[in-house]
């Protein structure tokens, strides 16, 4: 429990404090701020598990809060406003500390055989012993949730209970926060209030969301990671009121710790940047600090990966060297951002990029036919004939996504993108491990759907927020909620 | 039109969540329950929950069981072993609490041992446990721990040291972790 709260704890403090540095205010600082910790806490610890230094979590931990409540002491002297409400921090932490009681006592956990790969790797990790992982192990499950769960070895234990849940909470939390911000620009806020909580009711009811509060896995991690990358970027278009340095800090951390959780990511957060990098209002220095801070650690990851390998006298396989062709594509790439060509084409880019996806999966498809065939079977299966515990929820999670694409959402291609490509790229996914997805609970993509969900709730929480149908024409809206710019 | 447009999708999100709410309980009742969303694990300990996957028990409760029996033990594994020492090592290391699993140059000729070599050539000795692990390439494998009142080590000492052998009767093959200072002669590459 003490180590439990520690380990919370420094992620919170920590990333609070350097979110309030960089300028937010609110209550987004302990949102974000926990995003922000999470992340700088899986980044700081790959750093210690691809170096020679001591993977130790009392180490991770110190300096997850370490560091930050330096700078923020540092910024505080030198007399800049940082400061922060003490009695609802303490108040805050208090609660936390209470949540993680609660969830110890409560012992809700799902697992599967997987979850025991990703504790058997933060085990090496607690154990200082990472360096003698074998390639069973570090290819798919990585170190993103080891690392959040390595510290319990501190008290003879293999897991964190809380873990899961506080980042279901966190994606939560998260939605609120970006769906609040992003339509209390133009509306009341009775309806941001009611149709905020329409949406995360939504999730909140959704039977597997609930599972993936408790199953130790990094789906949800992944999820609530993206949604704060694609969130944070939306939130800066959309409302200049908050503070963009600590939304790009933000983004940039959770792409660096995205990296070390799911295999998959360079792709999929690749994608999901996409519409980022081709936006004009991105200065060239950000697009290219986002880029490299998704290819250089995965340059260093899928580097330390194939060493693994080769260590072991087998051969590189293509996943990994493919994904290590891709972080250096990404940083090479860098110059390339600043051809005026990206911004000028920026829709057309990202339609044919979208059309690549759907070729690339036709082409595949007419080669070998039963991959694409068994997948989309076993995916009917599993999601709408009821064979994987989604009920009826993933079809109406679907529906109003589709529904809200016919609605007018500000910006809405950056939280659009990322959710219209995901549907070719995990059957894409499918042709690249060579084997199609299957009928039950725990096939892989019946639990990745929690990858993108979050953000799906937070795009067709926005466009009902926004209540406008697309095809209206701008002079028939009704002003009745909207606030004028001055009120704001 | 702002209206109707708000009020037919928070009317459909409204259907969704009440949707939820109904059919959470019957699949529940419905999932695997491992993949139940409520599921309550028996204990603190999350070994102990492996008693609801047999598949799952086979890979790891010999490490769990090690790591109770002998917290930071060091093992010591024929180079050569046909058994898969990776796999052994990620397992050891990790849920097993081992120090080190190092591969040793042992004499191929007492690469394998029998029961009765453990019987005849050992005066004393404590089974600590016994079961069946899965191993890649081999399918369930016996396997038993096997300690004595060494004058060196002792169970639960950090400095408990087996050497990993493979155990065979019958035409069986197990998997025979036994302390160091018992093993049979000619097996002293261990010690």
């Amino acid at each position: 429990m003490i180590i439990e709260s520690l380990v919370i704890l420094s992620m919170l403090v920590g990333g609070s404090a350097v979110v309030r540095v960089a300028g937010l205010r609110g209550w987004g600082v302990p949102i974000l701020g926990s995003v922000a910790g999470v992340s700088l806490y899986i980044s700081i610890g790959a750093v210690q598990v691809l170096s020679p230094i001591t993977s130790s979590s009392i180490l991770t931990m110190s300096l997850t809060a370490g560091i930050p409540i330096a700078v923020w002491l540092w910024n505080y002297f030198r007399g800049r406003d940082v400061r922060i409400k003490v009695l609802p921090a303490i108040a805050l932490m208090v609660g936390v500390i209470s949540l993680i009681a609660l969830f110890r006592a409560a012992r809700l956990v799902a697992w599967s055989s997987d979850s025991f790969r990703y504790l058997l790797n933060a085990s090496l990790i607690a154990t200082d012993n990472f360096d003698s992982a074998s390639t069973a192990l570090i290819p798919k499950r990585l170190i993103g949730v080891p690392l959040l769960h390595a510290p319990s070895g501190l008290s003879g234990s293999y897991y964190l209970p809380s873990i899961a849940p506080l980042i279901a909470a966190l994606a939560l939390a998260l939605i609120a926060w970006l769906a609040w911000n992003g339509l209390s620009v133009k509306h009341n806020k009775w309806t941001v209030a009611i149709v905020t909580t329409a949406g995360l009711l939504t999730l909140a009811t959704t039977n597997r969301f609930v599972f993936h509060g408790f199953y130790i896995n990094g789906h949800l991690l992944f999820g609530a990671l993206l949604l704060a990358v694609v969130g944070c970027s939306w939130i800066m278009v959309v409302d200049s009121r908050v503070s963009r340095q600590a939304m790009l800090l933000v983004m940039g951390l959770a792409i660096v710790a995205l990296v070390f959780v799911r295999a998959e990511t360079a792709l999929l957060v690749g994608f999901a940047l996409l519409p980022t990098l081709l936006d004009r209002r991105f200065s060239h220095r950000t697009k290219a600090a986002l880029l490299a801070l998704l290819g250089v650690p995965l340059i260093a990851w899928q580097s330390f990966v194939a060493s693994v390998y080769l260590e072991e006298g087998s051969g590189v396989p293509l996943s990994v060297s493919g994904l290590l062709a891709a972080g250096i594509v990404m940083v090479a790439g860098i110059p390339a951002l600043r051809w005026k060509g990206l911004n000028r084409w920026g829709q057309q880019i990202l339609l044919l990029a979208e059309i690549g996806l759907w070729l690339a999966l036709g082409m595949l498809a007419l080669q070998e036919p039963e991959v694409l065939i068994d997948s989309i079977a076993a995916t009917t299966q599993n999601t709408v004939l009821g064979a994987a515990s989604w009920g009826l929820s993933l079809i109406m999670l679907v529906g109003l996504t589709v529904l809200a694409a016919f609605l007018k959402v500000p910006d809405g291609q950056l939280l659009r993108f990322p959710l219209t490509t995901f549907v070719p790229f995990v059957f894409l996914l499918a042709y690249l491990r060579d084997a199609a997805y299957r009928v039950g609970d725990g096939d892989s993509l019946n639990r990745m759907w929690i990858q993108l969900i979050p953000l799906a709730v937070l795009y067709f929480t926005v466009a009902i927020g926004a209540g406008e149908w697309r095809l209206k024409r701008a002079s028939a809206d009704s002003p009745t909620d909207e606030v004028p710019a001055e009120a704001r | 039109m702002v209206g109707n447009a708000r009020a037919i999708l928070i009317g459909l999100a409204l259907v969704a969540i009440v949707v939820n709410v109904l059919q959470f309980r019957t699949i529940e009742q419905g999932a695997d329950p491992r993949y139940a969303a409520l599921g309550r694990l028996p204990s603190p300990l999350l070994q102990e929950s492996l008693s609801e996957s047999q598949a799952i028990a086979d890979i790891y409760s010999l490490f769990f069981h090690l790591s109770e029996v002998a917290p930071g033990s060091q093992l010591h594994i024929a180079a050569d072993s046909r058994f898969p020492i990776t796999s052994i090592r990620d397992n050891a290391l990790g849920f097993g609490r081992a120090d080190s699993v190092s591969g040793v140059e042992f004499d191929e000729t007492v690469d394998w041992v029998t029961q009765d070599d453990l019987d005849t050539e050992v005066d004393t000795y404590h089974l600590e446990g016994s079961g069946s692990v899965w191993l890649p390439h081999h399918g369930d494998v016996p396997w038993q721990i096997v300690t004595g009142d060494c004058s060196t080590s002792s169970v639960g000492n950090d400095s408990t040291s087996f050497a990993v052998f493979h155990l065979r009767d019958a035409g069986d093959t197990s998997l025979l972790l036994i302390e160091t200072c018992l093993a049979p002669e000619g097996m002293g590459a261990a010690k």
